[in-house]
This record gives C-alpha cells, sequence and structure tokens, in this order.
C-alpha cells in the first residue's frame, strides 16, 4: 500500500479548517487541499489527485454524502478512500454514514495533536 | 375533644363486623390467650381486643380493664380503625385531640395508647388488637412491628371464627338430616348407578313398610322391579334412567306388599357426585303412601261431585233452558259414576194417582228408526214413561233406590224392549222433597255394577236435584208472575246455599236468602246495610271491585272464587262463592251470589296434610319458601322455611290469607299488565297474576319482592306451578320461592362495575375494539371511531380485518386461527406498533395492545388502539432537535479544542509557562464539556427509551478485568493502584457488554478521583444467592450525610469546588443507574466518613454451573438438566470425555432461560426437578415451536415408572434412562440422536467481524456457519457450496448486499440484517428483515432457526 501523502479536507467552518490543516500539515507532514464546499471540492479533486478524502457532512449547499456521491461519479476519483469528519455522532447517525462505504467518521470535536495519527492509522486499516 | 369520623366503608365494615358474629359473645380463650401475651409483652396496663360497633366499642377480650364496652364517640380504637397503619398516642395529655376525652380524665387514666387496626379477609377495619397504659410511653419501630405481627395473630383467629361457625353450621345440617331419616317411616336406600339401580343397601324398615326384610331386596337384583306392578314397571325404569341427568327425582309407582295387596310408594331419589362430578351412588327413600293415595282420591272424587252440584246449580241458574241445563248435569253425573246411559226425570202423578216418569235428560240410546223418531220429537220436551213394570219402575213404586247388578235375572225387570241396549247393571235412586218423591235418577251399565257405596256418595247431588226439581215445580207454579226475578228469589231461598243478592254500583246488599241470613249471625236488616267485603276480611273494597270488574265489563258471565266470610261475631269460615251478573233492566243491575260453606271440604282437605306430613317434613329441610294454595289462592302449606324467612307462622296463613299478602301491590299491578299483554287478555292484578301462566300448563318464574311480616323487603325467584290430580285438573298451586338477595346485590355491583367500566370505556382517549374468535367485531368505542373515523355500526359485525392496511388485512384470519389453534401469540399479551387504516383508506401507525378474555365460555380479543401519529412526529423532531444541537455544540467546541490543543502542543510555538497554565484550564473544561454533551445525550436516550441494549451472555469477572485493563491508565495518571479481588471464577450475567464498561469507567474513576495518591481502589467479584455483586471500593473521605441522599441525582457533586478540581460532568452516576436498573439490577453504596466508600451493582446470575467454551465450535452442546450437582458433574465429565460441550441447569426455569439463549442438540432430564415435575417440563417443551424438535433424553432414579406413566411422543424423548447411568446406553442414545442429522448451511454475508462472532455464538451447532465479508468472497463461496439459509448484510465494501438475490438460483430463504432500510422492492424476496440496532440475539436466534426449519421442511 502507497504511503498517504495528500489530503483533501472539504469543511465550511474556516476555523476549523484552519486547525486542521494546522494539524495535518504542521504535525503530520501531509500534503493539504483544503475546500470550503463540496462544490468547490468537486472542481479541485481532479487537479489535486488527493491519496484520501476528508468530508465534514453538514455544509450548507451541499452537505457531505452528496460530495462524496458526485465524487465517486469522477472516475479519476471515485475509488479515493474517504472518511467523514463530523460532530454528527450520534450512533444512529455514525451507522448511516459507515454505511456509505467510507473508511472511517472521525468525531468532532477531535484532538487536533492526535488527528494525524488517527488518520494515519484509518489508511492503514484499509 | 376529637369524636373519631365514621369510615366511608361503614356501612360494609359494619356488615362485615356483624358477620363474623363475634359480638356479644362469651370470652374465649383463643383471643384472652393473645391480649394476655400482648399485656406481657408491652408490659401495659391494658390489652384488648376491641370491636368497633355503631355506637361503641366492645371487647371481644381485655386484660386489666373490667369495663366490656364503651361509646364509640370517646373511644380511641374509632380513630386507629381509620387508617391501616397503627394509631398511636404517646401522651394523650399533650394530644388536643384526646386530653380531656373522659377516658384520660377519668378512669383507666388513658396516658399511651397504640392499636392496630383489625382486617377482615375484605379488607374492613373491624376493630383493633390495643394496648393503654396509664403513664407515657416511647413506641419504637420495632413495638409497631410486633404488635402488627400480634395483631395479624388476632386476624387469623378472626377468620377461623367464621371457618368454626361454618363448620357448626355444616353439623347442625347433618344432625337435621340424621334425624330426619331416623324420623321417617319409610325405607333409605342406597343403589349403584347404572341401569335398574341395583340395591346396595335397604334399611330395615322394608320389614316394616313392605313385610319383606332387606334380604330377598338385596340376594335378588330383580326382586324390587319384580315387585313393582306391572303397569308401573315400564315408567319407573323411564325415571330411573332420567334420574342419571335430574339429581333429583320423586315418583310413585304400586308395589305388591307381602300381603298381597299393592300398596302405593312413594319413591324419592337423589344422585349423590363425587367431587370429581361423577355420579357416585344414589340414595332414596321409599315411603308408603297408600293410605295418602286413597284418600286423594277420596278427596278427589268428593272434589268432583262438589264440582258437579255447583255446576248444576249455576247451569239452572244461567241456562235460559233447563233442559240443556240437565243434559249438562246428567252428562257430568256419568262420568263421575262412570256409567254408560242413565237419566234424569220428574216423577208426575196423573188423575188416577199412578205416577210415571217424565225425563229432563236421558241419553240418547235409541237403536232403531221409531225409537229414534221418538227420542227427537219427545226428548226437548221430555220423555215419559209409564211402564212401571221395570227396574226403574221399582224404585218409583217402593220409593226405595234400586241396585240391580244382574238385571237379566232380577225379578224387578220387567225385561228390555228388542233392540234396546244390552242392561248390565242398574242403579235408580229417587229423590225428594219435604218427603214428596219428587224425581228420580237412572244409571246404567257401570263397569263394576253399582253398590250402596256409591249412593252415599251421590247423596249431596241427589238432594240438590231435588232442589232443583223443585225450583223448577216452583217456578212453573210461578209461571204468571212476571217479575222472574221475583221468581228466582223465592227458588233460591229455599236452596240449601246462601243467597246474596247486592247492587251493582253500590254493592250494597239488597237480597239476601234465609241460609244467607243465618250464616252471618246478622239480621236481615243489619246485612242489607252492609256490603260483600264488609263480612270478608280478606278483600277491601278495592280488591273485591277489581275481583268483579271481569263481570261488571262483561268480559266474564260467571266468576268463581274462594274466600273467607266472617260471622257477625267475628268467627271465619270458607266459602266458595258463584257470582253472575243480572240485569234487571236498563238501568238496573244486580249481582246474584251463590255462596257454600265449604268448611267440611277445607277440613278434609287440611287432613290431607298430615298425610303427607314425611313429604312436608323433606320440604322443609330444603332451601325454598315453598307455599302452595288452592286454585283461589287461599294458602294450604307454608313450609317452615316460608316462616323463618317471612315471619309468619303457618297456622296465620294456611287457609286464612292469599300470599298477595305477601306481595307489593305494585309490582303485582305492573305484572298483570305484563302479563295481560303477553297472554293477550286481560290479568286482573289479585291472585290470578302469579297463576296465570301456570294454569296454561306453564311454569311462571319471576323475580318478586317479598314482603315480611316485620316490613322487611327483599327479593325471590317465585316459581310457581299448577297442582294437577290425575284427570290432569288443576287442584291448586305450588309457589317455591327462593331468596336472592344475595344474588340481587351481586348483581347490581356487576351492574354498577358494568356501567362504570361502560363510562369509561366510552370516555377513554384510547379506541378499544373487541373481537369474537372469527375476528368480528362485537363492540367499538367513540375513541375507535374517531381513530378509524368510522362511525361503529358500520364495523360491527365485520370483520376487524377493514381496519387494517394490507397485508395484514388478508393476513389477519389467519393470525387469528393460528392463534386458537396452537396459543401461540404474535400480538396477544404483547404490545406492538401496527398500522391502522381509516374509512378513507388512509393509513396510520398506531400502537396496539391485544388481551384474552372468556365471556359466557366465548373467546373474545380486546384490541386498545392508539393513533401514535404524533408521537411518531414529535419523536422523529425531537431526534432531529437532539442532533442539531449535538451538532451545534460541538462545531464551535472543534475550533476551541482544536486551537487549545494545537497551542498547548506547540504547534504554533512555544507560550510563557503562564500562560500555558491558562490554556491547561480552558482544555481541560473543552473536554469536560465534550463530554457533559455526551452524557447528557446518553442520559436523554435511556430515558425515552431509544438506547440500545445488545443483550448476551457475558462472564462478569472476565468483563471486569477488561474494565481494569481499560482504566488502568487512568487510575497511573493519578497515581493509584487498582485490585481485583473476590470471585474471579466465571460468572454469567445478561447484560450489554459495552453499557457495563460504561458503568465501570464511572465507578472506577470516580473512585481514582477520590483516592489519594498511592491508595488502592479495590474491585471485587461476588455472589450471593443467584446475583452477582461488583463492588468497587476507595479509601477516600468518603461521602458527606447530607449528600447520600442526592449522589445518583443528575448534576450532584458533593461540593462545587469539587467540579472543578476532579471534573466529570455530574451525570456518570445517574447514568449508571439507569442503566443498571434497564439491566434488571440494582445500584447502591456504602461509605464510612473519613474511611472510602464503596459503589456496588448487582445482577442476576445466570444459571450455568459448568459454563462451556465459548471459543471451541464444531462440537455437540448438550443441556443437563438435573439438580444434584454430583450427578451433573459426573454426567458433564463423561459427556466433555466424548468430545461435547455442557451447560448444566439446576432447574427448570434454568433450563428455559437457556434454551432461549442458546441451541441445544440434546437436553438430558432429570425428572426431579426442585421447581417443575421433569414430566410437565417435557410437555411444556413440547408445545413450544422452539424448543418441540429438541431430543430429549430422561435420565432419572423414575425413568422407568414415569416412562409408563408418560404417554408422550416417543420421537420427543429419546431414551428413558434409569439411574445410576449406564455410560454406554447414555452414548447409544446420544448417537441415535445426531445420526442422520445433517447440520444446516448458513452463509453470512456480513463485512464486521465483531457481528460475525456475535452470531456464531448465537447458531452454535445447530447449523454450519459460513461467512463473508465481501460480496466478491460471497458470490465465490455460493458457486462451490449449495445453503439453507443466506443472513446479509446491505452496505459491505464492494456494494449492497442485496446485490446477491440474483446469485441464487435455488429456493433458499434470505434474511437481511442491517442496519438500513431495505427499499420495498426487495422485500418480497426476502423471508425476514431484522434491524441491527433493535434485534435482541433471542430474537435474531428465533429468526434463523425459523428460516432454517422452514427451509428443510421444504427440502
Amino acid at each position: 500500500m502507497k504511503p498517504l501523502k495528500k489530503i483533501m479536507y472539504v469543511e465550511d467552518e474556516a476555523d476549523i479548517r484552519q486547525i486542521a490543516q494546522l494539524a495535518l500539515e504542521a504535525i503530520g507532514g501531509f500534503e493539504v487541499l483544503l475546500c470550503e464546499s463540496g462544490q468547490q471540492a468537486l472542481e479541485q479533486a481532479v487537479a489535486f489527485e488527493p491519496d484520501m478524502i476528508l468530508l465534514d457532512v453538514m455544509m450548507p449547499g451541499m452537505d457531505g454524502p452528496t460530495t462524496l456521491a458526485k465524487l465517486r461519479e469522477l472516475p479519476q476519483i471515485s475509488q479515493v478512500p474517504v472518511a467523514f469528519m463530523t460532530a454528527k455522532v450520534q450512533p444512529d447517525e455514525v451507522k448511516q454514514l459507515l454505511s456509505l462505504r467510507v473508511l472511517d467518521v472521525i468525531a468532532k470535536p477531535f484532538d487536533p495533536m492526535q488527528l494525524s495519527t488517527l488518520i494515519e492509522k484509518i489508511w492503514n486499516q484499509q | 375533644m376529637e369524636i373519631p369520623c365514621i369510615p366511608e366503608n361503614e356501612t360494609e365494615r359494619l356488615a362485615a363486623l356483624q358477620h363474623l358474629e363475634l359480638l356479644d359473645t362469651l370470652p374465649e380463650n383463643r383471643f384472652d390467650r393473645l391480649t394476655r401475651i400482648v399485656k406481657q409483652h408491652f408490659q401495659v396496663s391494658i390489652a384488648l381486643v376491641s370491636l368497633v360497633d355503631r355506637d361503641r366499642q366492645w371487647f371481644k377480650s381485655r386484660q386489666g380493664l373490667d369495663a366490656t364496652e364503651t361509646p364509640r364517640d370517646i373511644s380511641f380504637c374509632g380513630h386507629a380503625i381509620l387508617s391501616d397503619d397503627i394509631f398511636y398516642i404517646r401522651n394523650t395529655l399533650e394530644d388536643v385531640r384526646f386530653a380531656d376525652n373522659p377516658l384520660v380524665t377519668g378512669a383507666p387514666n388513658i396516658r399511651f395508647y397504640a392499636g392496630a387496626p383489625l382486617h377482615t379477609p375484605d379488607g374492613s377495619r373491624i376493630g383493633t388488637l390495643c394496648i393503654i397504659d396509664d403513664k407515657p410511653r416511647e413506641f419504637s419501630a420495632q413495638a409497631l412491628s410486633v404488635l402488627r405481627d400480634l395483631a395479624d395473630t388476632v386476624e387469623a383467629e378472626l377468620e377461623r371464627s367464621r371457618l368454626l361457625e361454618l363448620s357448626q353450621s355444616l353439623q347442625r345440617s347433618e344432625d337435621r338430616l340424621t334425624h330426619l331419616v331416623q324420623a321417617t317411616l319409610g325405607i333409605i336406600v342406597s343403589c349403584q348407578v347404572s341401569a335398574d339401580c341395583p340395591l346396595q343397601f335397604i334399611s330395615s324398615s322394608s320389614g316394616q313398610v313392605f313385610g319383606y326384610p332387606p334380604q330377598p331386596f338385596m340376594t335378588d337384583l330383580s326382586f324390587w322391579i319384580d315387585h313393582v306392578h306391572a303397569d308401573d314397571r315400564q315408567q319407573v325404569r323411564q325415571h330411573l334412567q332420567q334420574l342419571l341427568q335430574l339429581e333429583d327425582l320423586a315418583f310413585e309407582y304400586r308395589f305388591l306388599h307381602a300381603d298381597g295387596d299393592y300398596h302405593w310408594v312413594h319413591d324419592q331419589r337423589h344422585l349423590i357426585r363425587d367431587s370429581h362430578g361423577q355420579a357416585d351412588e344414589i340414595v332414596g327413600l321409599w315411603s308408603d303412601i297408600t293410605e295418602r293415595k286413597q284418600h286423594e282420591k277420596r278427596i278427589q272424587e268428593q272434589n268432583r261431585l262438589l264440582d258437579t252440584i255447583s255446576r248444576a246449580q249455576s247451569r239452572f241458574i244461567q241456562s235460559s233452558n233447563i233442559r240443556l241445563a240437565f243434559d249438562e248435569i246428567l252428562s257430568d253425573l256419568l262420568s263421575i259414576t262412570d256409567s254408560e246411559y242413565g237419566f234424569i226425570g220428574e216423577i208426575l202423578r196423573r188423575e188416577d194417582d199412578t205416577p210415571y216418569l217424565k225425563t229432563y235428560a236421558l241419553t240418547d240410546i235409541a237403536w232403531d228408526d221409531d225409537t229414534r223418531l221418538l227420542y227427537q220429537q219427545q226428548a226437548a220436551e221430555g220423555m215419559e214413561f209409564s211402564n212401571l213394570d221395570t227396574l226403574f219402575g221399582a224404585a218409583i213404586t217402593s220409593g226405595e233406590v234400586v241396585i240391580s247388578n244382574d238385571p237379566a235375572h232380577d225379578p224387578r225387570s220387567g225385561g228390555i224392549p228388542a233392540g234396546h241396549p244390552p242392561l248390565n247393571a242398574f242403579l235408580g235412586i229417587p229423590f225428594y222433597r219435604n218427603s214428596q218423591m219428587i224425581g228420580m235418577v237412572g244409571l246404567a251399565n257401570r263397569v263394576h255394577g253399582y253398590d250402596q257405596a256409591l249412593v252415599n256418595f251421590l247423596a249431596p247431588f241427589i238432594s240438590t236435584m231435588g232442589t232443583l226439581v223443585e225450583a223448577i215445580r216452583n217456578e212453573q207454579q210461578r209461571a204468571k208472575v212476571s217479575d222472574e226475578l221475583a221468581g228466582f228469589k223465592h227458588i233460591l231461598d229455599s236452596t240449601l246455599d246462601m243467597i246474596f243478592m247486592f247492587d251493582a254500583d253500590s254493592l250494597q246488599f239488597v237480597y239476601l236468602n234465609k241460609g244467607a241470613v243465618e250464616s252471618m249471625g246478622y239480621s236481615e236488616q243489619e246485612l242489607l246495610g252492609l256490603h260483600p267485603y264488609d263480612i270478608k276480611p280478606h278483600l277491601t273494597e278495592h280488591e273485591f271491585r277489581q275481583l268483579i270488574a271481569p263481570l261488571s265489563a262483561g268480559r266474564q258471565k260467571t266468576l268463581n272464587f274462594e274466600t273467607v266470610h266472617r260471622t257477625r261475631d267475628g268467627r271465619d269460615f270458607p266459602v266458595e262463592i258463584f257470582l253472575q251478573l243480572v240485569h234487571e233492566n236498563e238501568n238496573t243491575a244486580r249481582f246474584i251470589a251463590i255462596v257454600r260453606d265449604i268448611t267440611e271440604r277445607k277440613q278434609t282437605e287440611e287432613a290431607l296434610q298430615d298425610v303427607v306430613a314425611i313429604r312436608q317434613a323433606i320440604l322443609d329441610s330444603a332451601n325454598f319458601s315453598i307455599i302452595s294454595t288452592d286454585t283461589v289462592g287461599v294458602i294450604q302449606s307454608f313450609n317452615r322455611h316460608a316462616e323463618t324467612l317471612l315471619g309468619y307462622s303457618a297456622e296465620e296463613l294456611v287457609n286464612k290469607q292469599s300470599p298477595a299478602l305477601l306481595h307489593e301491590l305494585d309490582e303485582v299491578v305492573a305484572r298483570a299488565a305484563q302479563l295481560s299483554a303477553e297472554l293477550e287478555t286481560t290479568i286482573e292484578p289479585g291472585f290470578e297474576v302469579f297463576v296465570a301462566k301456570a294454569r296454561l300448563g306453564s311454569a311462571d318464574e319471576n323475580e318478586w319482592t317479598y314482603r315480611c311480616k316485620d316490613g322487611r323487603r327483599f327479593p325471590v325467584l317465585l316459581s310457581v306451578t299448577a297442582l294437577k290430580d290425575a284427570q290432569g285438573n288443576i287442584t291448586g298451586f305450588l309457589g317455591v320461592a327462593s331468596d336472592i338477595t344475595e344474588r340481587k346485590q351481586a348483581e347490581i355491583a356487576l351492574k354498577d362495575s358494568e356501567s362504570r367500566i361502560h363510562a369509561i370505556v366510552d370516555t377513554v382517549v384510547d379506541g378499544i375494539i373487541t373481537i369474537n374468535s372469527a375476528g368480528i367485531v362485537q363492540t367499538m368505542n367513540p375513541a375507535a371511531e374517531r381513530i378509524f373515523d368510522y362511525s361503529a355500526d358500520l364495523v360491527v359485525g365485520k370483520n376487524v380485518n377493514m381496519l387494517m392496511p394490507a397485508p395484514y388485512s388478508t393476513e389477519h384470519d389467519g393470525y387469528l386461527s393460528h392463534y386458537i389453534q396452537t396459543s401461540q401469540a404474535r400480538v396477544i399479551g404483547i404490545g406492538r406498533e401496527v398500522e391502522g387504516r381509516r374509512s378513507d383508506g388512509s393509513t396510520f401507525p398506531m400502537d396496539l395492545a391485544v388481551s384474552e378474555m372468556h365471556i359466557h365460555g366465548q373467546r373474545m380479543f380486546t384490541g386498545i388502539v392508539r393513533d401514535i401519529t404524533e408521537r411518531k412526529r414529535m419523536d422523529q423532531m425531537k431526534k432531529e432537535f437532539i442532533s442539531t444541537v449535538s451538532h451545534e455544540l460541538r462545531t464551535p467546541l472543534t475550533s476551541i479544542r482544536g486551537a487549545l490543543g494545537l497551542v498547548l502542543g506547540g504547534a504554533v510555538g512555544e507560550i510563557p509557562e503562564k500562560a500555558k497554565n491558562m490554556l491547561q484550564m480552558a482544555n481541560r473544561n473543552s473536554e469536560r464539556l465534550t463530554l457533559l454533551i455526551n452524557d447528557i445525550l446518553d442520559l436523554e436516550k435511556i430515558e425515552s427509551g431509544r438506547m440500545d441494549f445488545n443483550l448476551k451472555l457475558l462472564d462478569l469477572a472476565a468483563l471486569t478485568r477488561v474494565a481494569l485493563e481499560a482504566n488502568n491508565g487512568y487510575a497511573l495518571e493519578h497515581g493509584v493502584k487498582l485490585s481485583f479481588t473476590g470471585e474471579t471464577s466465571s460468572v454469567m450475567v445478561n447484560a450489554d457488554e459495552n453499557r457495563l464498561l460504561q458503568v465501570f469507567a464511572n465507578f472506577i474513576s470516580n473512585a481514582v478521583k477520590f483516592s489519594a495518591k498511592q491508595q488502592t481502589v479495590e474491585i471485587e467479584l461476588s455472589k450471593n444467592e443467584g446475583w452477582v455483586r461488583v463492588s468497587v471500593c476507595d479509601h477516600g473521605l468518603g461521602i458527606p450525610d447530607e449528600f447520600r441522599s442526592r449522589i445518583f441525582q443528575r448534576f450532584a457533586q458533593a461540593d462545587s469546588s469539587d467540579t472543578r478540581q476532579k471534573g466529570g460532568s455530574g451525570l456518570g452516576l445517574s447514568i449508571s443507574k439507569a442503566i443498571i436498573e434497564h439491566l434488571d439490577g440494582q445500584i447502591g453504596f456504602e461509605s464510612t466518613a473519613g474511611k472510602g466508600s464503596t459503589f456496588y451493582f448487582e445482577l442476576a446470575q445466570v444459571d450455568r454451573v459448568a459454563a462451556s467454551d465459548s471459543t471451541s465450535s464444531g462440537k455437540l452442546r448438550i443441556l443437563i438438566c438435573e439438580d444434584n450437582p454430583d450427578v451433573s458433574q459426573v454426567l458433564s465429565a463423561m459427556l466433555k470425555n466424548e468430545g461435547m460441550n455442557c451447560d448444566i441447569a439446576s432447574s427448570a426455569a434454568g433450563a428455559k432461560a437457556l434454551l432461549k439463549t442458546r441451541h441445544y442438540q440434546v437436553m438430558l432430564l432429570d425428572l426431579g426437578l426442585p421447581d417443575q415435575n421433569g414430566l410437565e417440563l417435557i410437555t411444556e417443551l413440547k408445545q413450544d415451536e422452539q424448543t418441540r424438535d429438541l431430543p430429549i433424553i430422561v435420565v432419572s432414579a423414575l425413568a422407568e415408572e414415569s416412562r409408563a406413566v408418560f404417554r408422550g411422543d416417543v420421537i420427543t424423548v429419546v431414551d428413558w434412562i434409569q439411574k445410576p447411568v449406564d455410560k454406554t446406553r447414555l452414548i447409544n442414545a446420544l448417537n441415535d440422536t445426531f445420526s442422520g442429522t445433517e447440520k444446516p448451511q448458513i452463509l453470512h454475508v456480513e463485512d464486521s467481524l465483531d457481528i460475525v462472532q456475535v452470531t456464531a455464538e448465537i447458531i452454535g451447532d445447530m447449523a454450519e456457519y459460513h461467512y463473508a465479508t465481501s460480496l466478491a468472497t460471497a458470490r465465490a463461496f455460493l458457486q462451490d457450496h449449495r445453503i439453507d439459509l443466506l443472513i446479509l448484510d446491505i452496505a459491505l465494501p464492494d456494494g449492497s448486499g442485496l446485490e446477491l438475490l440474483d446469485s441464487i438460483r435455488y429456493d433458499c430463504p434470505v434474511m437481511v440484517f442491517s442496519g438500513q432500510e431495505v427499499d420495498k422492492q426487495f422485500k418480497s424476496d426476502l423471508a425476514a428483515v431484522l434491524t441491527k440496532s433493535t434485534t435482541s440475539n433471542e430474537q435474531l436466534l428465533t429468526t434463523i432457526r425459523k428460516l432454517i426449519f422452514s427451509s428443510r421442511d421444504k427440502a
């Protein structure tokens, strides 16, 4: 399995984008592309060629699952592993998200110091 | 002073007290013993058993007090009975209610009082067991409990009083019976219950009564029936057969007495049943009633004669045609004398004084044309016979009675004309008036001839004939008198009877004959001022007018009734009255009453009463009031029960009163109206009301109110039947009444409760629908009408499936009949959520609870429905709200926590030490806030019942080790050590692993938080009587007293400063409590200030002594149900040696519990279990769908005997093995069970290995279990294997599980077990759909089991 390098993170909250970017770039050393909406993700995904996509669920306009479905329609992206990062963590919500064939659901709030390790772990469990 | 209140149920309470029958009885040692103990134990001056009566308290038992009662107003016990609690006053002087009570201010100077209420079994508080002292006292909780215990003992004694009373009453009734039998002048017999009822006992009185000793009856079984008159035998046999259905039967027959004559026997039989209702024995009482029979016959004949005479008189008076009247009189006469033909004639004299006969009536015996012609021409006017050289002529010439029973050889007979019908016997009786022979009666051909007895018998009739004939003569003489009535007066004047005439309007007497005047003792003038009702003590003017109303109205021509006349000097005598209304002219109408003194007849009738004394005795012992009357309502008998019930003595009523005396006029009037409508004829409100139906031949049974002599009233069920003589004529009426007060009360209570229920049913918000066993709606309440938008009349009578959408509507009938056949319920007794269908076809979710009931032996089902559309909507809204709130709170927290974490983690460079402290504080609190949100959501879920509990068998010891491991890091952080003590071998509980770990985490983290560094937190596991306790013990400061009661409350923390210091949400214990309680366990703590606290929870231990190694699979699993641990261990070891797994249940309940959670190949069963008979358990398991296929091997010391007794299904019980166990036989039996069973194959497509593991564990050895974690592997497996069941998860890494539906080309059930909804389009292809989060292990097992068995059945 190839090592995880490029992560695309789709998140509408600017604060959280900033924290995640710090956590993933500064601590994890990943190359990160931040998108502030599903639409933006769809526009930039192919060019970025991410190894993995992190998706927020509750976003205005296009929510996470919809974005996921549209991303999967892109041939170049369809096989890219996805994990959700969300504050929607009621058990049935998590179940519902997991059923969309994603690697995992990462609960918010997350520990920024541990985030990279967690994502690495998820990546390796594939 | 406060007067005690009267309890709400005072009436019932007093009734209950009365019922005990203890008031004012003598002291009894059984109560005194108790009061002595009480006095001694409590060291008080007085101890009493006090019964609180209406106005007093009366002491059944008293120690230290002389008074036997005190007024209720000042009683302490009057207060004590107001509550179930013990009523006690420490110091009466300090209690305003009692300080000035005379029992306090004066003797016995009560200072202290404690009274425990005494209850009757129905809960009425009828008194107390109380103690009293003359100095104030304290009374501890323990003392209260002792007093209560002693009061319970007194209650038991009270109840025993009633039992004693019952047994005494039983004894009395036995004594009465014995006495009755001894006093009976009959033969007591007992016989077997079979054809002809062979005798097994006959009393020695048979010699006295029948002239035969008991021997021949006993040795020759047909002796009795052979001696029954041949003509009666057939009927007697029929009666004996009826007896088997009727229980009680009395019949009469003739029996050949040893003296050679037939005697009449009254045979009363009673069928006795044993305690199972089986006919066991027949007892009988035979009495010789020959005398009574003869007497009855005489009385009957006498009555017929009197009737004939009465009829003759009234006919004579009524009829306008004298000859027609005589024709009828003759016909009556022939009938009562059994004669073939005859005549009644007048004897006249020709001018030469030769007598000749002119007939008034003559039987037509014309034998040829001439005689026929003669008869036709002359009969109407009267035929004349002058030839006295005949038998009748002999009577005329001699003036004497002529009896000739051989006319052919009688010298007096002049022969008869040729062709004259044969003359075999002749009776001629001349009759006289004023010593002058004026007529004669001639009768012919009585079968057994004529005799003097008949002549004597006919005497009254003959004399009446004289009266009548003379009357006719008189009438003829007075032919010229225009006033017909005047003529009547004269005639009537001279009759033997009393004649009264009275005005139709005023009812005043206008004429009285001599007899009338003489009989009454009044002067004629006095009588003329009176009215008929003045001389009839039993009739008021109103009643009399009602009585004669049918005549006044012209509905009836004559009226015949019996009543009583009272003479001037107060003497009463019974009379029979014939009453007729005569219109004198257009304006005047008068009543003519012919009255006869029937004292003699009554006396004869009374005499009859003596003869039936034995019968009376039997009637008396019956629990009915039995009243018989004559035909017009005069009471003839009044049994002893009626006397007790009604307060009248038989003497007061018999021959004097009508039963109307006992009735309410209103009821009689109402019933009269009702009967009139029913019978379409007018029934006047009087005696006729009671007997009108009985008169028509039907038994009349009605509820009435009886009025006792003292005015008391009570309801009775009165059944009236007509008494008839051998000819079927009504001779009187018999009314049998039973007191139905209790039944009425019960009915009223029932009605009340029914109407209450109706009121409730009609007003509840839930819909209530009842259906019968065919699914047809019987009732529907208004709420159900509203819910389904149907009016009840559109639904009642139709199948309930009209209220359900498809597919339920088509399947419901099947469910119902399945339930009725198998008793296996889908919804009955279980609430569930279903869909309903409204009248417009729309559907809605509803809660349905169905219960079963039996009404009048019919099976009914009640469904309670509640429209939950709104609730569902609210649930959904709530869920969304919580989800949103949670999300919205977490989102900013993510930024806060993230930012703090990065800063503190050094991601943005070095920070000063002071700032770091502050930032750490912020970070810690943001973590707390996150936990708090989680906890709040958990709590909300538990409360709303939405938290999923995944119950399974867990080894609590193993789980405790896991919990220790998981929390060890946290403990180390705080410098605290965790240790595990106590029971460490496996202990099984049924619980949710993750939820228990949550509780462990809460307990352990709390203990750690409140421990000092270097201290140890001990986690201990202990077992106690079926419960397992996990205790977590710290050695911290303990819990302050004031906080203990709040400790499980939300946000409870002892000291707000703790919050900051220790962290935590304050919800942990509250959640732990909810979790443990959800698992049916208990949670609690013990704490000593300064020494530490122990928190514990307890769960029920699952009965499994030797839990198998759960990881081993592929082995056979066997359930050993055996209460002796030695035996079960031996069996277990024996089987493990053979490579089998065993679970052991030491009771039937334990076995059933294990069978619910696991599949077993076979069960070894001991028959002597502590909680259930093994044979019953087999039957029960056989009836349960889930276990009916479980092979059972009985291993018992009683195996051989039980095998004989138990006619069970041989397939179900594989073998019956005697203890001690023969190992070879056991192994063979086990091999028999396993051979030929190829395991079903299951493929489970599931990517979660956790779920795979759980499912594999559940399925156990029931089937061969395979799993695939992706569609690809599943497809590969299906190509090579044939399976019996496919279990699918939907969300799989490489697609939806449902894609596999196309891969199976043969008939194999597919079941979805997933967290996702299934699209409707797939549902038809699926045998079952289970949702992961809502399915219990038990449900999963049941469903899998059902599907593989159905699949195999098809194969």
